[in-house]
């Protein structure tokens, strides 16, 4: 750990949304606010994994969906956040 | 600012105040900045943070990467610590917290700058 | 149809029998020659799925012209149903009033279920709205268009109270005054031709928003009528106050100005409209205010 890799202006923004999520999971009911971090922590950690770093057009679709998804999120009307996976085929 | 600092973090003797983070790398050195009992709290949180057994020794300056901790992770303890010393960290600076050391170093400032507020 | 019939009568029959056989045949080939021939067409459309992390393509479907209605609608119906159901696009009403399945075709940005099937042999190219975000295939995010159009307020405010609680009411003249802007189905289709809104979308109003902005103005201007018991009289409608108010939140270098009367919108919008021209009165309207 000679010096720490410098992140990318992409990057950050992932993670701004990411602190963004838990902020905003903060503001609702103790059992839900759990889920919605097990939810949004999962999908991060997937797509961190899943996806190549080098895939820009993506990671910002990506970005672009979770920041409308976070808008809604942040609405005091929205209580909580499900998911549910399909399979392709 | 310096002044706060002092009274209420009355262990710090030594290297107050230079302009600029003295080197956390060497931290064996030199004396810590931050509260003995705030570097405790912080280990407490990244261990829980991280599910690390107890065996896992955590040190001042551990590493969050070296602990097997990704940029998401850190994210995670960042806003773990806030929750628990109740201070909210700038984007900005949360970035820059790669150890146990740094984390700690800034919630002391962050709360002795509460501390006059309140 | 007439030839999968046949085939069914021929099927129930016996086909050992050479005169029977024989007749199939000599129907079989009247028929293929009755029904229209097959008029083969590429469309070259545009894919991208944000499951696949794989670069956007253009893919090649061929269709029969001649077992399809008229419009690139239809077509890309046809290729959702027969051949590929994969493809992503919007629409909804077929008949250019929903606004749904704006895109660009061969270049130009229109409603698909408004323009006609090209019927040279060149490949049709269809792709979303140019410089849009893509959230799939032929799928754009609106979300800067509808807030830009939200950020216009489009919708009638009023200081006084209408009598009755019930309708404003406008007289014929005044109605006529919204021609040209009421019709607009906010399809898109103007500003994502603009060049000036692709480089300013965030800050530039764009042409759609902008026109909806006159029509308020427009709106807010009229002399309403009120009734009473008694007399049936015109009144300045205090609303005027408000067309202030809306010049000034759009009187803009960015919001407003940024139009340079390029007026690609009036040549793409499919209701025939042409909102450059209204950008102009606001401008006007700027200046003498």
């Amino acid at each position: 750990m000679a010096s720490r890799p410098k992140l990318s202006g992409l990057q950050k923004q992932v993670l701004g949304l990411y602190r963004g999520f838990l902020r905003a999971a903060r503001s609702k009911g103790p059992e839900e606010r759990q889920r919605i971090e097990s939810i949004v922590s999962a999908e991060f950690h997937q797509n961190s994994k899943n996806i190549d770093r080098k895939n820009f057009l993506q990671i910002e679709y990506l970005l672009r969906r979770g920041k409308k998804q976070l808008d809604q999120l942040k609405s005091p009307d929205t209580v909580g956040l499900s998911s549910f996976t399909f399979s392709q085929q | 600012m310096a002044t706060q600092r002092l009274s209420s973090a009355p262990f710090v003797s030594v290297g107050l105040p230079k302009k600029g983070f003295p080197s956390l790398r060497s931290s064996r050195l030199r004396i810590c900045a931050a509260k003995a009992e705030t570097v405790d709290k912080v280990c407490e949180i990244v261990r829980k943070q991280l599910a690390l057994s107890s065996e896992t020794s955590l040190t001042p300056s551990s590493a969050f990467a070296d602990l097997g901790a990704d940029s998401l992770d850190t994210v995670e303890i960042v806003m773990g610590l806030e929750e628990a010393f109740d201070i909210t960290v700038e984007e900005e600076n949360s970035q820059n917290i790669t150890t146990i050391q740094e984390a700690a170093d800034l919630i002391d400032k962050l709360v002795d700058k509460k501390a006059p507020a309140a | 149809m007439a030839r999968v019939l046949l085939r069914r009568a021929a099927a129930t029959a016996h086909p050992q029998t050479p005169s029977l056989h024989h007749l199939f045949r000599q129907l079989s080939t009247a028929a293929a020659a009755s029904a229209a021939p097959s008029k083969p067409k590429t469309f070259s459309i545009y894919r991208w799925d944000p499951n696949n992390p794989s670069q956007p393509t253009l893919k090649d479907y061929q269709i029969d012209l001649s077992d399809c209605g008229p419009m690139v609608l239809d077509a890309l119906i046809k290729i959702k149903n027969e051949v590929d159901p994969t493809l992503t696009f919007r629409r909804s009403c077929r008949e250019g009033i929903c606004g749904s399945c704006a895109m660009n075709i061969d270049g130009a940005n229109g409603l698909a279920c408004l323009t006609k099937i090209q019927s040279g042999s060149s490949n049709t190219t269809v792709s979303p709205l140019p410089h849009m975000y893509v959230i799939k295939d032929l799928v754009v995010d609106m979300t800067n268009f509808y807030s830009q159009y939200k950020s216009i307020e489009p919708w009638l405010k009023r200081k006084s109270k209408i009598e009755g609680g019930k309708e404003v009411l406008q007289s014929k003249k005044d109605r006529l005054k919204l021609d040209g802007m009421y019709e607009c189905i906010l399809c898109a289709c103007c500003s994502t031709s603009c060049p000036s809104y692709w480089w300013n979308p965030e800050s530039y109003l764009g042409p759609a928003a902008l026109l909806h902005a006159h029509r308020l103005r427009c709106n807010r201007g009229v002399q309403m009528m009120r009734f009473s018991p008694q007399v049936k009289q015109w009144i300045a409608d205090s609303r005027d106050e408000y067309t202030k108010e809306r010049l000034e939140a759009i009187n803009d270098e960015f919001k407003l100005y940024r139009c340079h009367t390029i007026l690609n919108c009036a040549r793409a919008c499919p209701k025939g409209l042409n909102p450059g021209q209204q950008i102009q009165k606001i401008k006007t309207l700027q200046i003498t205010k």
